[in-house]
């Protein structure tokens, strides 16, 4: 079990896994005393580590906290009512525009897990309207080796040959292990995904899926496996080619080897 | 004038590995018509609706520098491609297709915008 390692993130993990680590009723600020037990010790764990500066973590399902690690303080923590996470997530780091240096953000929610421990630096964040803890999980993570994760820079920085992508993300089980891009491409991909996979998982089969969206100047693909998610951002319309190669039968299973043809 | 479903087989017949169209309202989440080479469950049309709703974000976020509307998405499962176009003008519309490989993306998108266009126009 998670809970018996001495990996203070599994044992976060572990904590916000445990029933009653989400408290339920309408949104609203929390109170320190109204901080649930199995909260609690998820803020221990937090504490525990050693992470500098401030963090902030969010489920979309249930309770937003931001935290000043340094300081042993909690920040804010309120409750949030579903489909309002991202919302509440990026309040809370509107409210923080300090909220530079080492952050770590952690989304539980039910069986499903977002963890990504990063270093972050967004110079301007200040005025930065779209600022988000989904830009945290767009970011390149630090002090944890996750297995693969070179095998994702290769293929994040590599995209689909001929086309480097504006901005890339691989994520294994939930975990961004590499990133790839500007801030605001990474935010973009970040949220563009987040939206799709937040309604998307329950009707989907266990196997490989690609989605392919297709803005005025850029085209965003998300990959996804049961275990993997490769997406990635590119610049202009590339996605009718795209489809053309993937959905031969052959290339079907191998889409990060495909060549694209030219737009016409 | 035409009804829809005979529009819409219009619009299908000239691709053949589309099997399925279907005209979806994004804000309201109904679907609107459809035409297909073998009938589909009502729910299976429904759920169309809906995944176009998703994928094309049928509440774009208007405030300044905020991402650009999707206008097109494709979505590969297996053997199964699934295309959706929204109205190039109104943006409430969208025409989903269900097919097989070889589906002509690019042809029927540019053919669904046309429609949707003209729909919107009262066309």
């Amino acid at each position: 079990m998670m809970a018996d390692t001495d990996d203070p993130l599994d044992r976060i993990i572990a904590a916000c896994l445990a029933p009653g680590s989400i408290p339920e009723g309408p949104a609203r600020l929390l109170s320190a005393e109204e901080i649930p037990v199995r909260l609690e010790l998820v803020l221990d764990a937090v504490f525990e580590t050693v992470l500098p500066r401030r963090l902030c973590f969010a489920s979309p399902t249930g309770i937003s906290v931001t935290l000043d690690v340094a300081h042993r303080h909690i920040l804010a923590a309120e409750t949030v009512r579903p489909g309002e996470g991202p919302a509440a997530r990026q309040t809370s780091v509107r409210d923080s525009p300090d909220l530079l240096g080492t952050l770590m953000s952690l989304v539980a929610s039910g069986p499903v897990i977002t963890l990504t421990w990063t270093r972050l630096a967004f110079p301007g964040s200040r005025d930065h309207p779209g600022l988000a803890v989904s830009d945290l999980r767009a970011c390149i993570p630090n002090g944890r080796s996750v297995a693969g994760s070179g095998d994702d820079a290769a293929r994040a920085r590599a995209g689909i040959p001929g086309h480097p992508p504006r901005a890339a993300l691989c994520i294994h089980h939930g975990l961004v292990t590499h990133a790839e891009g500007h801030d605001g491409d990474r935010a973009e991909l970040a949220d563009q995904a987040d939206r799709l996979l937040r309604a998307l998982p329950p009707s989907l089969p266990q196997g490989q899926q690609v989605i392919i969206l297709t803005a005025a100047d850029r085209t965003i693909v998300l990959d996804q496996r049961p275990e993997l998610q490769v997406n990635m951002m590119f610049d202009g319309q590339i996605g009718h080619a795209l489809a053309r190669e993937l959905c031969e039968p052959d290339s079907a299973s191998r889409p990060q080897e495909v060549r694209t043809r030219p737009e016409s | 004038m035409m009804n829809l479903a005979t529009q819409l087989e219009e619009l299908r017949q000239p691709f053949p590995e589309c099997s399925t169209l279907v005209l979806a309202d994004l804000a309201a989440g109904l679907v609107l018509g459809s035409n297909a080479r073998n009938l589909l469950p009502r729910e299976a049309l429904n759920r169309l609706g809906a995944i176009a709703g998703l994928l094309l974000d049928d509440a774009p976020d208007a405030r300044p520098g905020a991402a650009p509307p999707i206008h097109t998405a494709i979505l590969i499962q297996g053997s199964t491609v699934q295309l959706f176009v929204r109205d190039p003008l109104a943006g409430d519309e969208a025409i989903c297709c269900i097919g097989r490989p070889g589906l002509d993306t690019e042809g029927i998108a540019a053919e669904a915008g046309r429609f949707l266009a003209e729909l919107s126009a009262g066309g």
